[in-house]
């Protein structure tokens, strides 16, 4: 939990960050300041056509402007000092402190034994001073609760990310009980040793976005646009065309750009992923962090058999921030035996004889050979093309939820994540005796929901899985990753 | 263990499993409803009726008519709805249920249950009711019980905070 207002233990070494964090963090607000005072030069410059006129009309004298520009970098500098002063964070074995703020104090603590997943990204602007930012997501937060540390340098956050990692491990840290008054802050934590498993070509990539519904809508509107043009001889339909375009098209080089140079790597520290192209970024995942993993696959991309994983962790889901929306992302574009990667580090067990060949027959569709169980066919009248396609099936560990025809899901929920179990029915529902049953899971993009099942197969389902879910409660492995038991 | 093996109870519905005896809420709960769906939709309906006595125009007749219909379509249908609420605690979980056309069944674990509150609006205070809310992580559990007496929403708060303690079993 992220609790504001929290007294810190009293000895901790709080550290600082880089003194231009202020800066960086509200350039914007520098920024739209000057633009406005731009703004107003400009039109008494258009409307008078001097700029040295300090008239009635209320135009300001240039060196009245130059004044109030130096005043404003003045007054920036100096609260971005007194910021930069009052920020300091500090780690010890429970969590992690941030405190800052001049004239309301803030101060967050987040929790180890429920940390979710570090994060160190660069954002374009830190990346030109080689610095990044870190982002500690916990369980039970709200949106925005992630403890932010600002702008370090790179080396020095690096060593921020490992020391958190492995103080939430349960790695005892040697107390150097016997030198006065430095605890910690000398130590030097090693990086876990990675391994890459999956890595992504820009040529899928991009061969992946322009197999998608976004570029094609574009695309069709751009020549829409030009067609018109040409044919009308004038470009009234610009001012229609231009908002499209930003949207789309914003959309489909911010996918290009985030997802850029995507590689995951497998770590004792859990699962490791880097992108980015721009803003680059660093997500390490501890085990056992994934409360649900997700397959889908457009139908565009059938021909070349691609699929893209996703991921539900908790924090990931709620964030408001924007350039968080492609966390969840654990694979943007892969190959059948990419997906069997990426389900082996999710769910190194799962709970049938050979993955491998399990999951590529999922992949394949061929549902009744799994004895996948299956919409009955009273729900024909409502879902016509997809009834035999929806279902689920279970494994000793976890549950999979399949659905779609031509846009194709399959959703792994472990045993030990269910959260709560909820069955809804609605009326129409009723007269054919069926019921939707959704395994409820933390906000992200799997939705483990299963449509229109039979209601005694969903009784039956209900009743074994909550009974299943207690007992993956019971074995589950401790919060710290790789605390000693026998101690 | 006995060769006998006893009979599994035959799946009918989920809405009803096996072995369930549901608890009712306190009917009560169905006066605090009335009292404040009708303060909610007096100001709408008052407000039309006025402004159609002054205008007279005959449309404003009808949205009245109407808005009143479903008013009370929407009172007629709330002691029903109450008395579909149901609640049991077993041994791992805690199941709740609720509506008549849109049914609805949750199951929270015990050990998943990250905190629990108890509320109350003023009027549900004035007739001494509260309701019960369990969180757990996902935001799609719509786990609440209404129209709880206030000892025993108490009662069952600290029953289900020393259960999930005793039962939890992290994230």
């Amino acid at each position: 939990m992220t609790e504001p207002d929290v007294q810190a233990p009293e000895e901790l070494t709080w550290r600082r960050m880089h003194p231009i964090t202020p800066l960086v963090r509200g350039w914007t607000v520098v920024l739209i300041f000057l633009f406005l005072i731009a703004n107003q030069t400009i039109e008494s410059f258009s409307a008078t056509g001097r700029l040295d006129a300090g008239d009635a009309t209320g135009n300001l004298p240039v060196l009245i402007i130059v004044a109030i520009i130096f005043g404003v970098f003045v007054i920036t500098g100096i609260y971005s000092w007194l910021a930069w002063r009052k920020m300091a964070f500090a780690i010890d074995d429970d969590a992690v402190y941030y405190r800052s703020g001049i004239l309301f104090r803030q101060q967050r603590k987040a929790r180890l034994d429920r940390l979710q997943a570090v994060d160190t990204v660069q954002p374009v602007a830190a990346r030109l001073f080689g610095l990044c930012e870190l982002k500690v997501e916990v369980a039970g937060g709200a949106a925005g609760s992630a403890v932010k540390i600002g702008l370090l340098r790179l080396e020095e956050g690096h060593q921020v990310r490992n020391e958190i990692l492995a103080r939430a491990a349960g790695i005892q840290a040697p107390h150097q009980s016997d030198q006065a008054g430095h605890p910690g802050g000398n130590q030097i934590y090693a990086e876990a040793p990675e391994l890459e498993v999956i890595t992504v070509p820009p040529r899928n990539l991009v061969g992946s976005i322009i197999r998608s519904g976004s570029f094609w809508i574009l695309v069709a509107a751009t020549a829409a646009f030009v067609t018109t043009w040409i044919v009308t001889g004038s470009a009234q339909f610009l001012v229609v065309f231009v908002p499209f375009a930003i949207g789309f098209g914003g959309y489909v080089i911010g996918q290009l750009f985030s997802n850029f140079d995507h590689t995951v790597a497998s770590s004792a520290d859990g699962i490791r992923l880097r992108s980015g192209m721009l803003e680059k970024r660093a997500q390490t995942v501890p085990p056992g962090r994934v409360q649900a993993l997700k397959f889908t696959q457009p139908l565009l991309w059938r021909r070349k058999q691609w699929w893209s994983v996703t991921m539900n962790v908790a924090g990931y889901g709620i964030s408001t921030d924007t350039s968080d929306q492609s966390r969840t992302t654990l694979v943007p574009v892969g190959s059948g035996q990419d997906a069997v990667t990426a389900a082996w580090l999710v769910l190194p067990d799962l709970g049938v004889e050979d993955p491998g060949a399990f999951i590529t027959d999922l992949l394949a569709g061929t549902y009744a050979e799994l004895s996948v169980t299956t919409s009955p066919r009273a729900a024909r009248i409502l879902d016509p093309w997809t009834w035999s396609r929806n279902g689920f099936l279970v494994t000793d560990t976890a549950v999979i939820v399949v659905s779609g025809r031509w846009r194709r899901k399959i959703t792994f929920v472990p045993h030990a994540r269910t959260q709560s179990i909820g069955v809804s029915q609605g009326p129409i529902e009723r007269l054919r005796g069926l019921v939707d049953v959704a395994l409820h899971s933390v906000p992200g993009p799997a939705v483990p929901v299963v449509t229109h099942l039979d209601m005694a197969v969903a009784a039956q389902f209900t009743d074994e899985q909550a009974a299943r879910a207690r007992q993956a409660r019971e074995i589950v492995r401790p919060d710290r990753w790789m605390e000693r038991t026998s101690e | 263990m006995s060769d006998h093996v006893p009979e599994l109870p035959a799946y009918q519905s989920p809405f009803d499993p096996p072995g369930v005896h549901w608890q009712r809420v306190d009917p009560v709960l169905i006066k605090v409803r009335l009292v404040g769906t009708a303060l909610a939709m007096l100001p709408a309906l008052a407000g039309i009726a006025i402004a159609a006595a002054a205008t007279g125009q005959t449309w404003l007749w009808i949205a009245l008519a109407v808005v009143a219909a479903l008013v009370v379509w929407r009172l007629l249908l709330i002691p029903r709805m109450v008395r579909a609420i149901g609640y049991v605690e077993r041994a791992d979980d805690l199941l709740i249920r609720k509506g008549l056309l849109f049914r609805n069944l949750t199951v929270v674990p015990y050990g998943r249950m990250q905190y629990v509150d108890v509320t109350a609006g003023p009027i549900a205070r004035r007739f001494k009711i509260a309701a019960v809310q369990l969180h757990t992580a996902a935001v799609g559990t719509d786990a609440s019980i209404p129209g709880l007496p206030e000892a025993e929403a108490n009662r069952l708060r600290d029953k289900l905070a020393s259960r999930g303690q005793a039962r939890l079993a992290g994230l």
